[in-house]
């Protein structure tokens, strides 16, 4: 199975959510997505408030408490 | 850090009429602030012996006379300690931080409490606080005691200034205001099997007014060495006090106590035995080491610190002496 | 509209043409050619005098009227549930104004010694203090884990209930790769390397602890001053989190006591610190202590790295093989592989890195993430493939880094400044009980920017020129750079220039991680002087009666070119400034052209001696030299080298998270216990900064706070074996385990 590396949740968060905008972000996410710490907003928290793991993988739709960016 | 009252007497007469109700001695507060801020002790009152001047002196004669309050800079820096007291102004300047030796005492030292890091953190309730696990024993103990410690504590006393001393039979003077006491430094220090709760024989009204070495010990030479893992204010792995008086290449008289290897600072009789009325060499000083740690019995994660004893008592004893450690061969 | 420039670019005097496409609004972009006034120079900090007066104040210095003093209550277990609070006592007390908690409900699940569980405001300190400690909580303790190597068992207590294991899926690289092709291509090797590295949590010990004072100026109104590397960061958490128009929440961070990622994004603190303001209609100051600092805002996980290195007969490196896990503690992140990808010239790159969940406190972002772990790692398995070669462990680098020509020159001059070629080729060879020995090791790291990052110049008639931006100077010097940048431009000096920075009323400016700060504003900054100098030329021109294109900005003055004599001075021309001021900006645009070469390199060297009969190991000197770009302020350039290289040492030799194996509990939550490099061992450190032009941007600058601590540790390692012919293949390297390691070999006690 491949691992999803990207969520579109709008409360998760990791330090790249600070770069606007980034050139070479395939590049840098590709590189080091491994090494990412990711919170939840709403918890501020590496468990998110349903109380389990945030985290792209886990963060997709179909979780109660995701809400998508768009 | 709980609220406290503050004292500041500018005599030791003064000094007892505070003693008192939960009243702790304060000298310069590096070890008792910490633990207050820890919750290990919560003092209603704080009584600072810092303003006492008549508390500071070095004084040379027949013996050597300290005042409690003479700070471990002062002793470093002093031009008295020569001889059999070089050891005192070496133990001095090895500690801590320039900062911290500046107000830092002599008695403040002596009477500081095990740094254990369970003992410290207010998240242990260990056997040295009444509770009934020493959290050490089988836990993080890369740092306890490899000696003496199967009492139900296994911490290291921390005390340089107890470590030099010991090799000199330093003498504590003790008064609490009515009757005065004088203790050997060997007797100040308890080990866990006679009490658990505390290290030294003082009682909470009781004030040390005076630390002394008896006699001049003319022609003795004494050394201090302690071996840190990082060079920056680190407490010792290991460290080592050692006196010595020769006859020609012959060992007289010695003291080598070891500090950092059991819960109270220790003379190493085993090490003197070997080395008394023998001709030292490298190679004597190499088996008096050895010596030394027969009676070892390190903790899950401490052996290490046998093999550092073993050096350290080894070169110690060379630089004592005036032989260079390296040129012994391994 | 757009012009094209032809520009020298290259690695220090090695330049080639290259020509770029800018937009109009642009200067043409500094290159190899150019030598300019102060950028490149050394430049002391604008602020230096207000940093060593005190006059400088920081978050943690921040006390407003009426403010009120917020600490956390912390479950001092690993995993529990929080089944119920009493605060009735603490409320009680006179001088608490709120207690809140995290959850919204309970149960509340802890996961690891140190969690925050509920928040206290006091008009004290003290009172706060107090006021936790009167708490009762209602634990129901569970089991917990704590190490990784515990936690990847089968029956391991678990740290999320929901998961059926505390391994999160292995993420494998290249996607489709096939294990055993690489098993089948290093088993053909001539040569192998077949180890484990191992290295620890460092924990996020910044001079400055993460904190807040919140201010909510009416109910829709939030202002705060934060200890943060990225005040939009914080302004645009809060702003999402309490609902609010990032217009109406402002962030200041003037002065800032350093930041190593930790302080990157949102903390729980910022969000209790506002809650508890708005709840009490007061400013609240929640500004952690150390031991929080260990215990919770984030630190460098730890790994255990399987690595197979092959190489054929010549020394060129076969294949790359790396499984790596580690923890992040509650979080993830414990990756370490981007050094096994981008050092080494080799197709044959296979990785695979598995986070584990533990009941600790989470990993965070730490200056330069996987990295320092990665290279101590591959860096030391090359060093023992080129001993197993019989090889100079530098040539088998230049080898295998051929094509990169930074990496060529740094190796050369390195190897000069340690005296690499005067080293004794054996290991362990030198007699006595202390040996001494040198180790090399590569850095890697990439270079990261952001766009839209706006400055605004304002230049007034008197000559004053004010610089703002929004950005943070989290301690790396960025004002001053900002300064040297707009006095360059316009020929002035850069205390001329009045530089703002540290809050979200300017515009926007980029976080401090990922090295990106310079590369990210700089562009921006020069772009913005650039125009403020072409209206000051213009006016100028006519003053002066000669074509702009005539005219240059030096010192202080408006020349004409190839006729120094004739000026005016920069005041005079500003005095004709219609309506007494004028303000220009610059925006953070993409680059000219996309770098062929992503990483930035740099090279290490350390020189140790090792007492065999301690274990104490004693760093000497180290020489770093490094790739940034185009350099702008070499003192500051040169600082980060230092820090880096200073927290490299004290990460090889010292630093070192213990958690108690039978409570989970931190048992060094402080900074005596918990080992960091003194004054007293830090050794000499020589730095020397490549000059490599790109001209890929207004200012050519890229990065550097990040490379710097990258390769020290293993830069130590490969020394201390060099030193005594034993590797240490795991941090810290402490005498417990040099003896350790001098044993094994030995068999002897
Ligand atoms: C980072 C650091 C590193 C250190 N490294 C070392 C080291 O390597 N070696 C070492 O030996 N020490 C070391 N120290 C400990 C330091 O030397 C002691 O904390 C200090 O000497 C205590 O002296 P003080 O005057 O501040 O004592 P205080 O904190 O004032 O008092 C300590 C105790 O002594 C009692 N006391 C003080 N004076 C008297 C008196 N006259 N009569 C009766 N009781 C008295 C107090 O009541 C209190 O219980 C270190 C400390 C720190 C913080």
């Amino acid at each position: 199975m491949k691992t999803k590396t990207e969520s579109k949740c709008k409360y998760l968060r990791t330090k790249m959510s600070y770069v606007p905008d980034v050139d070479n972000s395939e590049f840098w996410r590709s590189t080091d997505s491994t090494t990412h710490a990711y919170w939840c907003l709403l918890t501020m928290q590496p468990a998110g408030p349903d109380d389990s793991l945030a985290a792209p993988p886990e963060c997709q739709p179909g979780r109660k408490c995701y809400d998508s960016k768009e | 850090m709980r609220k406290f009252e503050y004292a500041m007497p500018r005599s030791v007469d003064e000094v007892f009429q505070y003693l008192e109700n939960n009243a702790a001695v304060k000298a310069g507060g590096i070890d008792l602030l910490d633990r207050m801020k820890e919750y290990e002790i919560s003092p209603g009152r704080l009584v600072n012996i810092n303003g006492i001047e008549a508390l500071r002196y070095i004084k040379n004669g027949n013996g050597l006379r300290l005042g409690p309050s003479v700070t471990l800079a002062e002793l470093a820096a002093s031009k008295k300690l020569t001889g059999a007291w070089r050891v005192i102004a070496l133990a001095a300047a090895g500690a801590a931080t320039p900062q911290i030796r500046n107000i830092a005492t002599l008695a403040g030292n002596l009477c500081q409490r095990p740094r254990c890091w369970y003992f410290r953190s207010a998240d242990f309730h260990c056997t040295r606080k009444g509770g009934d696990t020493c959290f050490a024993l089988d836990g993080e103990n890369q740092y306890h005691a490899i000696i003496g410690n199967s009492d139900g504590c296994v911490i290291v006393h921390p005390s340089a200034m107890a470590t030099a001393l010991l090799a000199l039979d330093a003498v504590i003077v003790i008064e609490n205001g009515k009757d005065s006491r004088t203790v050997a430094l060997a007797d100040f220090y308890m080990t866990p099997a006679q009490d658990i709760q505390r290290e030294t024989v003082l009682q909470a009204d009781e004030l040390i007014t005076e630390i002394s070495v008896p006699g001049t010990m003319q022609g003795w030479k004494s050394h201090y060495n302690k071996l840190k893992e990082k060079q920056a204010f680190d407490w010792p792995l290991a460290e080592v006090a050692v006196a010595l008086q020769m006859d020609g290449k012959r060992v007289k008289d010695v003291r080598v106590v070891l500090g950092a290897a059991a819960p109270v600072p220790m003379r190493s009789e085993l090490a003197e035995m070997v080395l008394k009325n023998s001709v030292l060499t490298h190679e004597l000083a190499r088996t008096a080491a050895g010596e030394a740690m027969e009676n070892a019995e390190p903790l899950s994660e401490n052996g290490y610190k046998v093999r550092i004893f073993k050096t350290m008592i080894y070169r110690t004893l060379c630089h004592a002496a005036g032989m260079d450690p390296f040129a012994g061969g391994v | 509209m757009s012009k094209k420039y032809k520009l020298k670019v290259g690695v220090q005097e090695n330049l080639r043409d290259l020509t770029v496409e800018v937009n109009d609004n642009q200067p043409r972009p500094w290159d190899g050619s150019d030598h300019l006034k102060y950028i490149g120079k050394e430049q002391t900090r604008i602020d230096g005098r207000e940093k060593v007066t005190g006059r400088a104040k920081y978050t943690f210095d921040r006390q407003l009227p009426g403010m009120l003093w917020a600490r956390f209550l912390r479950s001092p277990y690993p995993a529990a549930v929080v089944k119920s609070i009493d605060s009735s006592e603490a409320e009680k007390m006179p001088g608490v104004y709120a207690v809140i908690t995290v959850a919204e409900k309970l149960p509340m699940t802890i996961r690891f010694a140190g969690q925050e569980i509920l928040a206290v405001a006091a008009d004290s300190d003290c009172v706060a203090e107090e006021a936790v400690r009167r708490i009762q909580i209602e634990y129901d303790k569970k089991p917990f884990v704590v190490s990784a190597d515990e936690a990847r068992k089968a029956d391991a207590p678990r740290v999320y209930s929901g998961m059926n294991s505390n391994m999160r899926e292995t993420r494998i690289r290249p996607e489709d790769a096939r294990e055993s092709d690489y098993d089948r291509l290093l088993s053909g090797s001539h040569v192998r390397v077949d180890q484990t590295y191992r290295t620890q949590v460092q924990t996020h010990s910044a001079m400055e602890t993460h904190g807040i004072v919140a201010v909510w100026e009416d109910a829709r109104h939030l202002k705060a001053w934060a200890s943060t590397q990225g005040t939009f960061a914080v302004r645009n958490d809060l702003a999402d989190y309490f609902g609010l128009p990032k217009s109406n929440v402002r962030v200041i961070t003037e002065y800032m006591g350093g930041g190593f990622g930790a302080k990157l994004g949102g903390g729980i603190y910022y969000i209790m610190a506002a809650r508890l303001a708005k709840k009490t209609g007061k400013p609240v100051r929640l500004m952690l202590n150390r031991k929080e600092e260990h215990l919770s805002v984030g630190n460098r996980p730890d790994s255990v790295q399987h690595l197979q290195i092959g190489a054929d007969r010549n020394g060129k490196i076969t294949a790359i093989k790396l499984k790596s896990y580690g923890t992040a503690g509650i979080g993830t992140g414990a990756g370490t592989s981007g050094p096994a990808r981008n050092i080494y010239q080799t197709d044959n790159i296979y990785v695979a890195e598995t986070d584990v969940l533990t009941n600790a406190g989470p990993g965070a972002a730490f200056r330069a993430p996987g990295h320092p772990q990665g290279v101590f790692a591959l860096e030391q398995a090359i060093d023992e493939l080129a001993w197993k070669l019989k090889m100079d462990p530098l040539e088998f680098r230049r080898i295998n880094t051929a094509g990169d020509e930074r990496r060529r020159v740094e190796y050369r001059i390195g190897a000069g400044k340690i005296g690499w070629h005067k080293r004794n080729p054996k290991a362990g060879a030198d007699k006595g009980v202390i040996k001494r020995g040198l180790g090399v090791a590569n850095s890697v790291w990439y270079y990261i920017y952001g766009r839209g990052f706006v400055c605004s110049i304002q230049v007034h008639s008197d000559g004053s020129v004010l610089l703002t931006n929004g950005v943070q100077d989290i301690g790396g010097g960025i004002g001053t750079v900002m300064a040297m940048v707009v006095a360059e431009e316009l020929g002035l000096k850069p205390t001329d220039i009045e530089v703002k920075i540290g809050d979200t009323q300017y515009g926007l400016g980029p976080a401090s991680g990922g090295s990106q700060t310079t590369a990210g504003i700089t562009p921006a900054v020069r772009d913005a002087a650039w125009a403020a100098g072409q209206r000051v030329l213009k006016i100028a021109a006519d003053m002066m009666n000669e074509k702009i294109q005539n005219l240059e900005l030096a010192d202080g003055r408006i020349l004409v070119k190839n006729k120094k004599e004739k000026f005016i001075t920069w005041k005079k021309a500003c005095s004709k400034i219609p309506g007494d001021q004028f303000t220009v900006s610059g925006e953070r645009v993409k680059d000219n052209h996309g770098l062929q070469r992503r990483t930035i390199a740099g090279v290490q060297f350390a020189d140790v001696s090792v007492d065999i009969e301690t274990g104490v190991v004693t760093v000497n000197k180290i020489v770093a030299v490094h790739d940034c770009g185009r350099p702008m302020d070499r003192l500051t350039i040169r600082n980060q080298i230092n820090g880096g290289v200073i927290q490299g040492i004290s990460y090889a030799l010292f630093e070192n998270r213990i958690l108690d194996r039978n409570t989970g509990v931190m048992v060094n939550a402080n900074l005596e216990q918990y080992k960091i490099a003194g004054s007293v061992d830090v050794p000499q450190i020589e730095s020397v900064i490549l000059d490599v032009n790109e001209g890929q941007s207004s200012t050519g600058a890229i990065g550097i706070g990040e490379p710097a601590t990258v390769p020290t540790a293993a830069a130590i390692a490969n020394a201390v074996y060099h030193a005594i012919g034993v590797r240490v293949r795991e941090l810290p390297m402490t005498p417990q385990r040099i003896l350790a390691a001098l044993d094994q070999t030995k068999g002897v006690k």
